[in-house]
């Protein structure tokens, strides 16, 4: 509870700017159901065929998975907002369009046949009688939808339309149940929140008017705010991503810094824990961003369509990667940092000063008796564990278990040996040591920024800033920043800046 | 002045109504009277146009009713249905004025008017203009549909058997209400029941309508003295006066036995009725009794019983 508690003061803003999202998304996709389910409610329900065929329009739609449903737009709108905005539009349409129609349509023929007979207009008898008397019931519509939009925008995360599920999103990606609770705490809180503010607006015409009058002036004001934008003198955005977890976040923030110091005209918009490799991919690709840090062995391994073996030096690896994105893609990759973040295998300090140990062929030189706990994927696959044990002679008596229960199972002193990532910041957290890979067994991972060709033309003065990153950050300053973002807690902008000032960058 | 001229209703093969012809004069409280399905309530509808004609045509003052102006002819005709069907929504004074609503009649005005028409109607005005409908009892809630059919000062009220989902009494006090308010307002007023007993206490004229056809058109007592037909006569049978039995009679605290002699011997009720009157009694022997009761007893005594 404590550690919920610390996350949350220290990531205030951000997480205050997820819940705005989530808030304004959702807000957003309930009006526009509103405005089409409530008035298509309103004319359908005369006319019973045309009714019910949109009746079971709207359930049908409600019957796709939300998350086939987001998957199946990106293809026609792309990605963040627009479609989410449409997905959740699209679900909450079901329940106000049946509450509406079912409520005009249960009203006693009499009433109707009265007003006909009273002689009164088509408008009065709808605004004045037939809304009037279904709006207990349209509104108890609009309260399903409210809980269901809400609920379903945690997914929008997926797709890069920001939100409280990106919470959700790192907390099941690290494992990292803080993160978890504070994104569906949240939301679950925000649910609430909202539904009671629409029942209080429901209990009398009263609360009703007071609500909607205070909630004008909230949108009048958010609306005036924006203003001076939209007047502002044009600057150019340049929106910059990066995928899950602290080390991306850290690295668009030295980014952003960079370039925004060297050309004031242009704003840099960030797009963090902006989703898995192949979706900032094609992301890139469409447009959507123009720049985000990609790692030169997964260029090669995974977007690269020409399928080459990664060769162990890391410069050769880098020219063969450029040269492939080049090519294939019209893509610009830039030199990339110092650090190599691949796979690698940690003991303790302490192990390793007993036994002397510096590079991967001094722990072989121990023989048999190591315990070592793997990732699943790792311990079974050619370029993991099992081509690791051919090429440096290795026997470990091997324990798979999940990536975060590894560090704690070495720091508990049960095993001896773990496999994980250079610049993971346990192996500072946990006092560990990462073993030289000294016969270059794994492929070597820099990081670098990826763009289109086209765009690096276009903004050389990008490209000369991001350069300066060049050759930059060693393995122990990333391990130390991602130490101090996700165990300290720190804000990852304000790592980068530090980072960035110690070394004369900025 | 309504004029049904040669009207036909039929759906397909099914012939709701044949040939009517049937003229209603202004100021008339009429009474169409028929069993359930007689197509009564069909041809009430016409009037406002709820439903239309499939032959023949219906005059209101001398033109096509089809020939009005839609609005204009319902926004200036009142209607009271079997339920209250007063608008959920909206207030006593609300409902009452909607009419005048639509027609662009001013705020206050309406007030004004809603004001009125409650007390009109019986009701303690200033406590029911501002209630909502569910607060009322049934019978109140009927007032309240009655006061609004009179909202917009109509030449004409359509009432489509208004009381017949109303308690005895209730049903009765309405009755009156309806009574007092057309001798006040002479408005025309066309009323639909499938009660004989209402027919007769309520219509200046009466038509009895079946299966389609208009049986016999005329005044109550003409209807009850002369029926045109086996069906007229067998419809209004049992509403001839109930008189009991002398034992009856003779229980009510109305009767007093006197010591006078010679009072004329009766076997029956209906033999007092036609006894002549003595200062105001009734006198008779029976069974070697003598009793007198007054005339107005007597006839309140029969009136009760009818009930």
């Amino acid at each position: 509870m404590t550690e919920v508690i610390n996350t949350i003061s220290s990531h205030q803003a951000e997480i205050l700017q997820s819940l705005v999202e989530h808030l304004l998304l959702s807000m957003e996709a309930l009006l526009i159901s509103c405005l089409i389910a409530i008035p298509l409610g309103m004319l359908l329900a005369h006319s019973k065929r045309a009714g019910e065929v949109v009746f079971q329009i709207t359930s049908i739609i409600q019957t796709i998975p939300s998350l086939a449903l987001l998957g199946l737009l990106i293809p026609f709108v792309g990605i963040g907002t627009t479609p989410a905005l449409i997905a959740l539009t699209a679900y909450g349409i079901m329940p106000i369009y049946q509450n509406t129609y079912t409520a005009i349509r249960n009203i006693d023929p009499n009433l109707e046949e009265a007003a006909d007979a009273f002689g009164l207009s088509k408008r009065r008898k709808m605004f004045r009688l037939e809304v009037p008397m279904a709006l207990p019931m349209i509104l108890s519509g609009v309260s399903i939808s409210l809980v269901m939009i809400i609920g379903t925008a945690t997914l929008a995360a997926m797709i890069g339309a920001g939100g409280l599920g990106t919470y959700i999103m790192i907390g099941i990606q690290q494992n990292n149940n803080t993160y978890l609770l504070i994104g569906a705490g949240l939301s679950a809180i925000l649910t609430l929140a909202m539904s009671g503010l629409l029942k209080f607006m429901s209990s009398s015409k009263k609360h009703f008017q007071v609500t909607a009058a205070v909630l004008a002036i909230f949108a009048i004001g958010l609306g005036a705010s924006q203003l001076p934008k939209a007047f502002a003198p044009k600057e150019e955005e340049v929106v910059i991503a990066g995928k899950l977890g602290s080390e991306p976040d850290i690295l668009i923030n030295m980014y952003k810094d960079l370039i925004e110091k060297d050309n004031p005209h242009i704003k840099v918009t960030l797009k963090k824990n902006f989703g898995g490799t192949s979706f900032l991919f094609n992301a890139l690709k469409t447009g959507k961003i123009d720049i985000y840090p990609e790692f030169t062995g997964t260029v090669l391994q995974g977007l690269a369509k020409k399928k080459v073996a990664t060769p162990h030096d890391p410069a050769k690896t880098y020219q063969l990667a450029k040269k492939l994105m080049a090519d294939e893609d019209q893509l610009t990759y830039l030199s990339p940092m110092k650090y190599q973040n691949g796979y690698d295998l940690a003991v303790t300090q302490s192990f390793a000063k007993r036994h002397n140990i510096k590079s991967l062929s001094d722990l072989a030189k121990l023989g048999t008796s190591l315990t070592a706990a793997f990732d699943p994927d790792f311990a079974n696959q050619e370029d993991g564990y099992l081509g690791l044990k051919k090429e440096y002679k290795l026997n470990f008596k091997v324990k798979t278990m999940e990536p975060a229960l590894r560090y704690k199972a070495i720091a508990s002193g049960k095993i001896e040996v773990v496999d994980g990532y250079t610049t993971d910041p346990q192996i500072k957290q946990y006092d560990l040591v990462a073993l030289k890979d000294d016969k270059s067994f794994f492929p070597p991972y820099q990081g670098a920024p990826l763009m289109k060709t086209a765009f690096a033309k276009k903004h050389p003065g990008i490209v000369k800033s991001l350069n300066k990153l060049s050759g930059k950050i060693t393995e122990s300053e990333m391990q130390e920043m991602n130490y101090k973002v996700t165990v300290k807690r720190e804000s990852a902008s304000k790592v980068a800046r530090q980072y960035l000032k110690e070394h004369g960058l900025l | 002045m309504i004029e049904y001229r040669d009207i036909g209703m039929a759906y397909g093969d099914n012939v709701i109504l044949e040939k009517i012809n049937l003229t209603i004069a202004d100021g008339e409280l009429f009474v169409l009277v028929g069993p359930s399905g007689s197509g009564k309530t069909t041809l009430l509808r016409m009037i406002n146009r709820l439903t239309e004609p499939s032959q023949g045509d219906l005059y209101l003052d001398g033109k096509r009713v089809k020939d009005h102006d839609l609005r204009q002819l319902r926004l200036h005709m009142g209607y009271v249905l079997q339920t209250s069907s007063l608008f959920p929504n909206l207030t006593i004074g609300d409902n009452i004025t909607i009419q005048l609503e639509e027609a662009g009649v001013k705020k206050a005005e309406r007030r004004k008017r809603a004001l009125e028409l409650l007390e009109q109607v019986g009701m303690e005005a200033e406590k029911y203009i501002s209630r909502l409908p569910h607060e009322l009892s049934g019978g109140q809630q009927q007032r309240v549909a009655i006061a609004r059919a009179m909202a917009s000062q109509p030449k004409l009220i359509l009432m489509d058997e208004s009381f017949s989902a109303l308690d005895p009494v209730l049903r009765r006090q309405q009755q009156e209400l309806l009574l007092k308010l057309h001798q006040q307002s002479k408005t025309t007023v066309v009323f639909v029941t499938h009660d004989m007993q209402e027919a007769l206490r309520l219509g200046d004229r009466i038509g009895v309508i079946k299966d389609g056809h208009l049986r016999q058109v005329g005044t109550p007592s003409e209807i009850l003295q002369k029926p045109a037909d086996q069906f007229v006569a067998d419809f209004f049978k049992s509403a001839r006066p109930r008189l009991g039995t002398m034992a009856e009679l003779l229980a009510s605290p109305y009767t007093k036995k006197t010591k006078e002699k010679n009072s004329q011997s009766v076997n029956k009720v209906e033999e007092i009725a036609v006894l002549p009157e003595i200062a105001g009694y009734l006198k008779f022997a029976y069974q070697g009794e003598n009793y007198q009761i007054t005339t107005s007893d007597f006839l309140h005594y029969l009136g009760k019983l009818g009930d």
